[in-house]
């Protein structure tokens, strides 16, 4: 995801737990043995502000991790979203095309992107917990902070 | 960083509040999509306190401002605005302005507030000009049922106002300058407030509001001028362009009168590049950057974009290749990486409103 600047601090950021992270701000949320949920986080949204439109994958699609599967396009600007995990695209979330502003309104749970099938579980390894990624946007911010 | 007199209210009202051309701003108040269709349907009120306003009086303004201006200043009436280009002597845009007679011997010029210093540099070597902009609040009350906000709050009969047109009164003590005018696409009002006191100055605002007025931010400003069709300086046009290139000559009186910037532009006119817009015909949001295709050719770049929440489809401003431009031709944009298809608009993309 690209850099978007400063904007306002002050603000938390939610970071449930239980999730993984990845350094773009894409959370996986597992469902099953190798299937998850998958979508950005509170923070990227809030960075992004206002998001008018969403462009999704087809379902099926079989990506690698870090290979660009969306574009999340804002009022302000607009950023590729990428697979956290190798895998299968299962179903991608439609209602998002008439009202992308839920990843707005509730990034972890009705702003979905998609649901996917894990191709390697190991790599899971790879992705950031709860802790770690907290402790990885609050440097983002302060060296925003700095730049300012 | 500058702010406006009523920088506080936003502080503790507005969502966004961000940086532009070096002024503390309001980006967004409720919602961009909310606030676009409050001026569209209703009304909606801005805080443009940014703009740069310089007041240049005496003897000579009118015959100095007409040399440095594109149109003819001596020739207007009393209580009239117009649009106007300040060019430099090759002909290149240095900003795009409105000039409004206050009297006989004193005009107010109204001017973008990335170009303040240049703007100030070149007019105020030949004119004597008072720097407003700190000492005054500039409101834009634009949509629909503005004349109705405008009449409840400020008493100023707006159906003998056309478009353009000023009304100078008083509020609170302080001089009030009313114009028909804006930057929206619609009907709409700019009020400026010389040096009024905080109280003033946030009375007015609250006013518009308990009128039903809709505070909005900048980011929806730039929606909705993009969507009428308007430029804006130093992002779509820039000193390296004439006003042909920019499509803005029908702010020259190039027979009326001798200005600066006029011998440049008669004979050959020297195009080399076309201002125009963009309406996507597939999904995705043009960007300033993005390059603009016919074919494998890249033709030229967009400078602005957006999504019109009126069509519901990406437009954009951009500068593209004097041999392509035809209305409704088919080009295509590298969105993305992805090519995407769009075609040429030289007419606004959402109808203009104002009134005759």
């Amino acid at each position: 995801m690209l850099k978007l600047g400063s904007i306002e601090l002050s603000e938390r950021y939610s970071v449930p737990e239980g999730l993984y992270y990845t350094r773009d701000h894409e959370w996986v949320k597992l469902t099953g043995k190798r299937t998850a949920l998958i979508g950005i986080t509170d923070y990227a949204q809030r960075k992004l502000r206002e998001i008018i439109y969403v462009e999704l994958p087809q379902p099926q699609t079989r990506v690698v991790q870090k290979q660009v599967i969306a574009t999340v396009e804002s009022v302000k600007a607009s950023v590729d979203i990428y697979a956290p995990l190798t895998g299968k695209l299962l179903e991608v979330n439609t209602k998002l095309a008439d009202s992308p502003e839920l990843i707005n309104d509730s990034p972890y749970d009705d702003g979905w992107l998609a649901r996917f099938e894990i191709a390697d579980e190991s790599e899971l390894q790879t992705l950031m917990e709860a802790d770690e990624y907290s402790r990885y946007i609050a440097e983002l911010e302060e060296e925003a902070g700095e730049e300012e | 960083m500058r702010a406006g007199v009523l920088i506080s209210i936003h502080e503790s009202h507005a969502s966004v509040l961000g940086e532009f051309s070096g002024w503390r701003v309001p980006i967004v108040y409720l919602g961009t999509k909310a606030e676009h269709a409050s001026v569209r349907n209703s009304c909606g009120l801005f805080d443009v306190s940014h703009m740069t306003r310089l007041v240049i009086e005496g003897e000579r303004a009118a015959d100095e401002l007409s040399k440095l201006l594109t149109v003819d200043t001596r020739v207007m009436k009393v209580n009239r605005m117009k649009y106007s280009l300040i060019l430099n002597e090759r002909g290149g845009i240095i900003d795009d302005v409105t000039v409004s007679r206050l009297g006989p011997h004193r005009y107010l010029l109204v001017s973008n507030a990335v170009t303040r210093d240049r703007v100030i540099d070149w007019i105020g070597s030949n004119v004597i000009i008072d720097d407003l902009t700190h000492d005054s609040l500039m409101l834009a009350v634009q949509g629909p049922s503005s004349p109705n906000v405008i009449r409840e709050v400020l008493g100023v009969k707006t159906d003998s106002m056309r478009w353009f047109q000023l009304n100078l009164s008083e509020y609170r003590g302080c001089e009030c300058v009313v114009s028909r005018s804006g930057y929206t696409g619609e009907d709409g009002f700019e009020v400026i407030l010389i040096k009024p006191a905080i109280d003033a100055a946030t009375g007015l605002w609250k006013s518009f509001v308990e009128r039903g007025a809709t505070p909005c931010g900048l980011a929806v400003r730039d929606v909705l001028r993009l969507e009428a069709g308007y430029p804006l300086y130093g992002v779509d046009v820039d000193e390296s362009m004439n006003p042909y290139e920019a499509r803005l000559d029908s702010a020259l009186e190039m027979d009326r009168h001798d200005f600066i910037g006029r011998g440049a532009l008669i004979g050959e006119k020297r195009i080399r590049v076309t201002l125009v817009g963009l309406m996507m015909s597939e999904s995705g949001i043009p960007r300033r950057g993005m390059g603009v295709y016919r074919g494998e050719d890249k033709i030229g770049v967009v400078t602005s974009g957006c999504l019109s929440y009126s069509l519901q489809r990406g437009i954009a401003l951009s500068h593209v290749s004097p041999d392509e431009v035809g209305d409704g031709r088919l080009v295509s944009i590298d969105y993305r990486g992805r090519r995407r298809s769009a075609s040429i608009k030289l007419t606004p993309f959402v109808e203009r409103r104002m009134p005759r």
